[in-house]
């Protein structure tokens, strides 16, 4: 018999069946999992807030509900939690500027989620603001990447990547500008799905750069992915980016295999900044696709790395500036020296080169979407590194603003605005994660979800857990 | 001026005009950064202004 206590890795949708059964206990699996936290955020700094109290009294209700068989879809009951971007309760974005501010309304996909029946245990960490990268003197501790602690989990939805991939979750709602989802996943070992642009409402999500923004879910599965996105997805007025035309997408649609599927790879994108770790586990993946049936071409985008985050970074500074000018007029020293240096150089982007860059991302999106005229989804790493070590303080704004800017190839999916989703892909001998990332044509999510779980079900390694939260 | 003098004006009179103010050692830092951030304004710029590629061509 399986105790709430030893359900910590299971995957979500495997606990829900056995929640629906009534085999386990929402009330058990919500204490089992505050205990958890309890024990392992100190050492972990997923969370920034846990909300005990509420989260068992959700647990009884959903305990009552699924009782007399009202079971409400896959995350009834289920202990999921979401970055300190959506407004619910204290919401900081990662920032002093915020410490204290409780958020007067509910982010619109919390309370989708909360609909669902979902079991809502807490805030977790980000870069401030979704940006500036966490370091060990920040105002809020940092969350630390469980296969080696004194590392990035990578970010910004830090604490997603880090609850998700330690156990003290089932799933995670992050954020995802520029790959702010994938990138922790990658870092963290687990799943992060971004959809389309505009299929997971934003209303009440604190924006970084809106025409880049993305919600996204983090899981220990694809499927479990699949699960946590279709319980908020869906039209929503109240955002003026959320997409009318949306589209139907359960687990049980993930099945298929990747046979004949055909995946391009963009070398000229991602390979001259790739280390030879993360492109050793990238070829044994992609080797293993072929295997499974999928043809795998040589796709070349014509657009290099440094193209591709120049331009999304122009436009992210600039967006990001606009909204906090407030901010930094009325409270110059009210957020870390990284951020706020990063603001004042979008601050100096003239409205002209804002201008240029967003044509220069419809170049970008034509180019793209020629390549997956051809090919069904575009294979390339998530991201080019390994994590890093925690930074003891604030990084130089020129290790961010520079020209040999660390490889993450995740940009290009915010900016051509199709799905995207990192799954693990091994461990390099350093013993930290690597994510192979997929993406495709915007609105076909179910094709690069589809491939994605064909591939974690072949080669196993969404299976695999640090050894040192047992 | 030198471009770094010019630099420092345009970055000066730019945060002034929107009202917002920089301590000197910051002011240092977004210096030091700018000729990248410049770098990728152009690098954006010279993509937006490619010749747009025929509809179908591979």
């Amino acid at each position: 018999v399986t105790t709430a206590n030893q359900l910590h890795y299971a995957s979500l949708l495997e606990v829900s069946d056995q929640l629906r059964a009534r085999e386990v206990s929402p009330v058990e699996l919500t204490r089992a999992t505050l205990a958890r936290i309890e024990r392992l955020n100190p050492r972990l700094g997923a969370y920034y807030t846990v909300f005990a109290e509420q989260a068992l009294a959700e647990a009884r209700q959903a305990e009552a509900e699924i009782a007399k068989g009202a079971w409400r879809g896959p995350i009834h009951g289920i202990p999921i939690a979401f970055k300190d971007l959506y407004s619910l309760g204290p919401t900081t974005a990662g920032s002093r500027l915020l410490a204290g501010q409780v958020a007067k309304h509910e982010a619109a996909a919390v309370s989708r989620a909360r609909a669902g029946g979902a079991v809502i245990v807490g805030k977790l960490a980000t870069h401030e603001f979704a940006m500036a990268a966490a370091t060990l003197s920040d105002h809020f501790p940092p969350a630390r990447n469980p296969w080696d602690p004194d590392r990035t989990p990578g970010g910004s939805s830090t604490g997603a990547g880090v609850a998700v991939a330690a156990g003290l979750a089932f799933g995670a709602f992050g954020t995802d500008t520029g790959g702010s989802v994938r990138l922790p996943a990658a870092h963290c070992g687990v799943v992060g799905y971004k959809p389309t642009f505009g299929l997971i409402t934003l209303a009440g999500v604190i924006p970084l750069a809106p025409s880049l923004d993305h919600a996204g879910p983090l899981a220990r599965s694809v499927a479990d992915a699949t699960a946590l996105f279709a319980a908020v997805c869906g039209h929503d007025p109240n955002d003026s980016r959320s997409s009318v035309r949306q589209i139907a997408l359960e687990p049980k649609d993930l099945a298929g295999g990747v046979r004949g599927l055909r995946i391009g790879v963009p070398r000229d994108f991602w390979e001259p900044a790739c280390e030879p770790a993360v492109r050793e586990r990238f070829e044994t993946a992609l080797a293993r696709l072929e295997e499974m049936g999928a043809q795998v071409m040589d796709a070349p985008l014509g657009l290099t790395l440094l193209q591709v985050m120049a331009v999304g970074y122009v436009i992210t500074l600039t967006e990001a500036a606009a909204y906090q000018l407030p901010n930094l007029r009325s409270h110059p020293d009210g957020v870390g020296r990284e951020f706020g240096l990063a603001m004042r150089a979008g601050l100096l982007v003239p409205d002209a080169a804002y201008r240029a860059a967003l044509r220069a991302r419809a170049r970008i999106v034509g180019r793209v979407d020629r390549m997956l005229a051809r090919f069904d989804v575009l294979a390339m790493p998530t991201v080019g590194v390994l994590a890093d070590p925690l930074p003891p303080g604030p990084r130089p704004l020129s290790r961010r603003i520079t020209e040999n800017p660390a490889p993450q190839y995740t940009w290009l999916a915010n900016l051509h605005g199709g799905p995207a989703v990192s799954v693990p892909c091994g461990l390099a001998p350093e013993g930290l994660p690597v994510g192979l990332q997929l993406m495709g044509r915007s609105f076909d999510d179910a094709t690069v979800l589809r491939a994605a779980h064909a591939y974690e079900e072949a080669a196993g390694w969404g299976q695999m857990r640090s050894d040192l939260w047992p | 001026m030198d471009s770094t003098q010019e630099n420092e004006a345009t970055l000066a009179s730019r945060l002034e005009a929107v009202g917002v103010s920089i301590a000197p050692d910051e002011a240092e830092e977004l210096l030091a950064a700018y000729p990248a951030l410049l770098a990728w304004m152009r690098i954006a710029q010279e993509l937006a202004d490619e010749p747009v590629e025929p509809a179908g061509e591979k």
